[in-house]
């Protein structure tokens, strides 16, 4: 196991600082000077040069590379070059919003799926088996903003039980508010996610009551459910635990385009602002900080997988 | 290896044939109405005549939007725009991914660890934020869209295959052909490519649907082209202002994207099970 943590800490690392330098490189390579957005249209040469030092774009690449990462390490992202904010505190100021609608999204899915996912495999001859594969296999080809679109419309504007969008301008300090604001898009993204986790959670448990283990465990006198517990499950989990950690970055992602919809103020809305303002250290950061969490959230998920199935390191599966 | 002879008793899940049967006729009908477009549209695309928001009825099947223009045209429009999309994606993502997938599988350990590593990161950047990224910075048009949809594909695609290409590299009748002196470029051509091809073509049908997902999104979010030669996404867009006085333009382009990416996704299901019958159904 320490092996492994090793080696996968490494991997972690070396991803991290790869994607900061693809990261880096994209925007650089991207067309247009963004000092163009800090001046006036017919700026003078030197006026382009101060500028330019202002940016730090006046030395090569990779020094501006290493005074970035550096930066970024001691959380410095730069400045908004549309209001000039530091960038650092305009993400954390958005995370109240991004990373409730995330988490708690994420959490409803998971109550959704592995339940009805379970029940679709255990039950596969019932009537509702075939109902919940054509409500999943529905539910994946539902894009989450028209889901949203659809959700707003009944809720917020048919029964008006809801906000249609929005959130409370002091934020958490209206606690009742605020979470109204968060119920449609959590229930959106969820609802969106759970499709397919639904469909990896079936398969996952077809998989096991299949297995030779559990017909043994049934001989010896275990109850069907007794050995589906103790046996089952942690098996049964392996594989969803591989899908959850890129499933919680898909819900991310999903939170990205919902609170557009919901005009939230997330880490979303940010991101899709900076790119309409070509407003690069803001995308950065806002790429940094999202991308991190992926490569994190993928390591820690292969970190429970080993942890719940030794049998992995051996394999010497990466 | 697909054509193995048929193990006797051995039926063809009726339930798989009939998913490919639901999934060709969906995506069959939403392609002739496309391929139809290019030559009938009920109205100009930049035709006012309607009046604005107009409901259903005088030859707008679908009604008008805010400026009088036909929402049923611009939704057979749309519909090029998402089979081109699924297709450039593809074709993108297939050709480099492929490729990619192959190099790797074929590299030495060092090498081959590396580009693991890289794919892995690459993986993790999601699809739409890269999209998302390079659409920004290349300005918003339906080629960058593919492009960009079709490069995050393409990582998926070289993971999958390197895999692909590694457990056919371990076969012995890859050794035996080599020993008996065949190229490695016609091994490729003849052992390899065959035996991973209807894995990696059913996976590419899968990813058409994500890439028609993903150029919905960039639409909604404003990073497609605007109207009247728009996306499903930027016609939902443009719909959610006005959902309560015409909702038959907040539904339909849903309905057509959705019909489409179930049609693709039921049509790969299908096309698996044919291309390999032994498997069992999971995923």
């Amino acid at each position: 196991m320490l092996r492994y943590l090793l080696r996968r800490t490494a991997i972690l690392l070396v991803s991290l600082v790869l994607a900061a330098v693809v990261l880096f490189l994209l925007l650089r390579l991207l067309p247009g000077d963004p000092v163009n957005a800090l001046l006036p249209v017919g700026a003078t040469p030197e006026q382009i040069e101060a500028a330019r030092r202002e940016l730090g774009t006046d030395v090569s690449l990779p020094v501006q590379f290493l005074n970035w990462l550096r930066d970024a390490f001691t959380l410095d992202l730069g400045r908004s070059l549309i209001n000039t904010l530091p960038v650092g505190p305009e993400i954390v100021a958005r995370l109240p919003v991004t990373v409730p609608v995330t988490l708690s999204a994420f959490v409803l899915a998971i109550l959704i799926a592995v339940p009805v996912g379970a029940l679709a495999a255990i039950r596969a001859d019932r009537w509702y088996g075939p109902i919940i594969n054509a409500v999943a296999q529905l539910g994946i080809a539902v894009p989450a903003f028209w889901l949203g679109l659809l959700l707003i419309t009944v809720f917020a504007l048919r029964l008006q039980v809801l906000p249609a969008g929005g959130f409370p301008p002091d934020g958490w300090s209206s606690p009742g508010q605020a979470i109204e604001a968060l119920v449609l898009p959590v229930i959106t993204v969820a609802l969106v996610m759970s499709a397919s986790l639904i469909r990896y959670v079936r398969a996952a448990t077809l998989e096991v009551i299949g297995a030779d283990f559990l017909r043994t465990a049934r001989a010896l006198g275990e109850s069907p459910a007794g050995a589906m517990w103790r046996h089952g499950l942690r098996n049964a989990s392996v594989p969803v635990i591989a899908v959850l950690a890129v499933e919680l970055a898909t819900t991310f992602l999903g939170a990205v385009v919902v609170e557009s919809v919901f005009a939230l103020p997330g880490l979303g809305s940010l991101l899709v602002r900076g790119i309409s303002q070509h407003d690069y250290p803001v995308v950065q950061g806002v790429m940094l900080v999202s991308t991190a969490t992926v490569l994190l959230v993928g390591f820690l998920g292969d970190i429970a997988q080993r942890l719940v199935d030794p049998r992995l390191l051996q394999r010497g599966a990466s | 290896m697909s054509r193995r002879p048929a193990a006797p008793g051995r039926v063809v899940s009726r339930r798989r044939s009939l998913h490919l049967m639901i999934g060709l006729t969906l995506v069959g009908i939403l392609a002739a109405a496309v391929i139809v477009s290019f030559f009938w549209l009920p109205f100009k695309p930049d035709d006012t005549s309607g009046g604005r928001l107009a409901p259903p009825g005088g030859g707008h099947l679908l009604g008008t939007d805010k400026l009088g223009r036909d929402l049923f045209t611009q939704l057979l429009i749309g519909g090029r725009i998402a089979f081109a999309t699924g297709l450039g994606a593809v074709a993108v993502g297939g050709v480099l991914g492929v490729t990619g997938g192959l190099l790797a599988g074929f590299a030495t350990r060092w090498l081959d660890d590396a580009a693991a590593v890289a794919l892995d990161i690459l993986i993790a950047f999601p699809t739409l934020l890269l999209a998302i990224l390079i659409v920004a910075g290349a300005g918003a048009s339906l080629g960058t869209a593919i492009l960009a949809i079709g490069l995050g594909m393409a990582a998926v695609v070289a993971r999958l295959t390197r895999v692909l290409v590694k457990q056919v590299l371990a076969r012995d009748y890859i050794t035996a052909a080599r020993v008996a002196g065949v190229s490695w470029p016609r091994i490729v051509g003849t052992h390899v490519l065959p035996n991973i091809a209807p894995v990696v073509l059913v996976n590419l049908a899968l990813q058409a649907g994500l890439a028609v997902l993903a150029e919905a999104s960039l639409s909604y979010l404003g990073l497609g082209t605007p109207p009247p030669n728009a996306s499903w996404g930027r016609l939902l867009f443009e719909a959610q202002a006005t959902v309560l006085t015409s909702p038959l333009a907040a539904l339909a382009p849903g309905i057509a994207l959705v019909a489409l990416v179930i049609g693709v996704n039921l049509t790969a299901d299908g096309l698996r099970d044919l291309a390999d019958p032994t498997r069992r159904r999971s995923r």
